[in-house]
């Protein structure tokens, strides 16, 4: 086939494109809108600002071991707290009446029982409405109890060890105030994991490459329509180079329009997607892989108009299976089914390359597109090519 | 003369249809070579053939004797192409369109930039050049689909109906261009169905009608074939078929054919007979709005072989 040929149709073609607002509108504007629209939506997920106030009772805390949990409620919780000091009776009517949400209730005696080995009880009454933020709280006095059953259990090994009177409750006190020998750290998000906007911007990149390729290949189902086909047949050049010429047309749109959502987005919302080598591979791979549907569309559409809503369907489709709008969880035949889309396999190669990746990494994305890829080309050979026969 | 298009025994079928049967033909170097026939005759699938956008199922077409089809590519540099529908990109001024096309039969710089503008002057739109040409008029249009088919000089130029839909004026344009063509030494196959186009344009003339090469020869080589028969076409309405089966029995009477509006007949010595046709298309109810007497032209010959009208 002649190269000189492929070009001069497929810049041909590109010169058209860039005319056609279309292009323009669903390659870039479109998508763009929709990261925009998106992110505004769901920009405020997972803050603490949507943490209700709790309000807390506490009674019995004047005891030296339990003393600072007032201050912990007070100032460790994510969300806006109250803490009252009651006695036993007004906190559990304070719970009763709602006017609090949460009632801590320390017995009297709790500190030496700690000290001498014993197991005393901390009371936690709470409206019953199950609410998040009377969980979160509840689990902060869960772990100072934690600390101070270290305590007591130390206080009963020391006598079983023999020692006896002010040494043992020594020994509880320096343990219960004691920073504790193990701790977890809180975890962070995996490196692999793309943010809101990371995600935005490559589903939305992911689902609009299918529209942009479209109008690559497509335009061959045009050039019959308008007439021009018979005038590309009959001039001195291969007959395969007719569609070679197209298929570098769609996969240069999709290369440039991927690049620039990709680009722009990582801009608009200061996400990164990591080094630029490895988002090329995948980049190239997943546009490669958008073509080839394409490919399969023109075997079975009759026109444009046909083949341009069957590449739309398919786009979208494909795009909401591959995550481009919310992530398909779970371990069900529809997340499988989901992983093996290119656009799952895009958002998953810029997490890991976000994560730091290389190309190396990039193995089980590269697999999935290259396998839809093979697919989708045999596909289009063992079609007919009815339509396109002169 | 050696023939620049040479086809032998062309079929080509579609299902059970043979769109075109058994033609055969050649084309000179500076000879005009007409297809006439009307819509569905088998002119634009033999035109494909010659043109290379289809393998014939029997038969050859050999341009400056070699074969060509679909994967001769070094073949179709000799044939420029103007197909029926325009095949011109509408959203690429008509400068960028005639580059483009000239590209693609393997022209470049300078020669390529310098033949885009002969071709611009002989088409008429030097002025309108850099205008994109959804911007054109239809017969604007027409003539940038023929200038790309000239472009790159080829030695057959294959016209299919290029003045389908244009206005006058600019039909005129274009029949001059393609008799100035055919003077420069280039082989010229015109399809048309106007029987007007292929009398002016030329040399040899091919009746076609159902796949098949119903005659072939120059003007006066196919007038003879009718005997040279008078034709009478009655305008009118009623009940044409009646008065039709009427005429048939008039004596002098050759052929009758009729349409939605007319009733046409072949006759000898229409003078004589121009009184007892009237009389007798009034009896059989036809309300008549005009009688044309003419002389032997393609429409007779083409009505004396197929035994129907050329605008059938």
């Amino acid at each position: 086939m002649d190269t000189s040929s492929i070009w001069t149709m497929a810049r041909k073609d590109l010169r058209r494109s860039l005319r056609d607002r279309s292009v323009l509108i669903f390659g870039l504007v479109v998508p763009f809108a929709l990261m925009i629209v998106f992110n505004l939506l769901f920009s405020g997920i997972g803050s603490s600002e949507d943490f209700d106030p709790v309000a807390i009772a506490v009674a019995g805390v004047e005891d030296p071991m339990v003393s600072p949990l007032a201050d912990i409620l007070a100032a460790q919780l994510p969300m806006e707290t109250t803490v009252q000091r009651l006695d036993a009776a007004g906190a559990r009517a304070a719970v009763e009446d709602e006017d609090v949400d949460l009632a801590v209730i320390v017995p009297d005696g709790f500190g030496p029982a700690i000290q001498s080995g014993g197991s005393p009880t901390i009371e936690l009454l709470d409206r019953g409405d199950g609410s998040i933020e009377v969980g979160i709280a509840a689990s902060v006095v869960e772990g100072f109890v934690s600390q101070l059953a270290l305590a007591s259990r130390t206080a009963a090994a020391a006598g079983l060890a023999g020692l006896t009177g002010p040494a043992i409750g020594d020994l509880a006190s320096e343990v219960a105030q004691a920073d504790p020998l193990l701790s977890a750290v809180p975890g962070a998000v995996a490196d692999e994991q793309l943010t809101l906007q990371g995600s935005l911007v490559a589903g939305q990149t992911a689902l609009f490459m299918f529209f942009t390729v479209g109008f690559g290949v497509i335009s061959l189902l045009e050039e019959r329509d308008q007439g021009t086909l018979p005038r590309l047949q009959a001039a001195p050049i291969h007959p395969r180079s007719i569609v070679v010429a197209k298929t570098l047309t769609s996969f240069v749109l999709g290369l440039v329009a991927t690049a620039v959502l990709l680009g722009a987005g990582s801009l608009l919302f200061g996400v990164t997607f990591g080094s630029v080598v490895p988002i090329a591979v995948l980049v190239v791979a997943t546009v490669a892989a958008a073509t080839s549907l394409v490919l399969v569309v023109i075997r079975i559409a009759r026109t444009a108009e046909q083949a341009n809503t069957m590449n739309s369907i398919l786009g979208i489709g494909l795009g909401v299976l591959g995550g481009s709008f919310f992530p398909i969880g779970g371990d069900g035949w529809l997340a499988r089914l989901s992983d093996l889309t290119p656009p799952a396999a895009l958002i998953r190669g810029l997490g890991i390359t976000h994560g730091g990746g290389g190309v190396a990494d990039l193995a089980g994305p590269l697999a999935t597109v290259g396998g839809f890829l093979g697919a989708a080309v045999v596909l289009s050979l063992v079609i007919p090519d009815r339509e396109l026969q002169a | 003369m050696a023939a620049v298009l040479a086809c032998e025994g062309l079929v080509r079928r579609f299902g059970d249809l043979a769109a075109v049967d058994d033609v055969s033909f050649t084309i000179a170097a500076g000879e005009t070579y007409g297809l006439l026939g009307p819509n569905g005759a088998g002119k634009t699938t033999t035109i494909s053939m010659v043109a290379g956008l289809l393998d014939p199922d029997v038969g050859v077409a050999r341009v400056l004797g070699d074969p060509i089809g679909p994967a001769a590519v070094d073949v179709k540099r000799h044939i420029g192409l103007v197909p029926q529908e325009l095949a011109i990109y509408p959203d690429l001024t008509g400068r960028e369109n005639l580059a483009f096309f000239g590209r693609l039969q393997g022209m470049r710089k300078p020669d390529l930039e310098a033949r885009v503008d002969e071709v611009l002057e002989v088409i008429g739109l030097v002025d309108r050049a850099g205008d994109l040409a959804k911007e054109y008029s239809g017969g604007m249009k027409r003539r940038l689909n023929i200038g790309i088919g000239l472009l790159h000089q080829p030695s057959l130029l294959v016209l299919d109906e290029p003045t389908v839909g244009v206005d006058p004026q600019s039909r005129n344009a274009i029949l001059e261009s393609v008799e100035a063509l055919s003077g420069e030494g280039m082989a010229v196959l015109y399809t048309t169905h106007y029987m007007e186009e292929a009398e002016r344009l030329c040399d040899r003339i091919a009746i076609i009608d159902h796949g098949r090469l119903q005659a072939e020869g120059t003007r006066d080589e196919l007038l003879r074939l009718t005997g040279e028969v008078d034709r009478i076409d009655l305008v009118g309405s009623g009940d044409l078929g009646a008065a039709a089966d009427a005429l048939r029995g008039l004596s002098g009477v050759e052929r009758v054919a009729h349409d939605g509006h007319t009733v046409t007949l072949t006759v000898h010595d229409a003078p004589t007979l121009v009184a007892p046709v009237v009389s007798t298309a009034v009896a059989a109810r036809m309300s008549l709005a005009d009688v044309e007497v003419s002389r032997p032209d393609l429409e007779s010959v083409f009505l004396h072989l197929t035994g129907r009208a050329l605008r059938d």
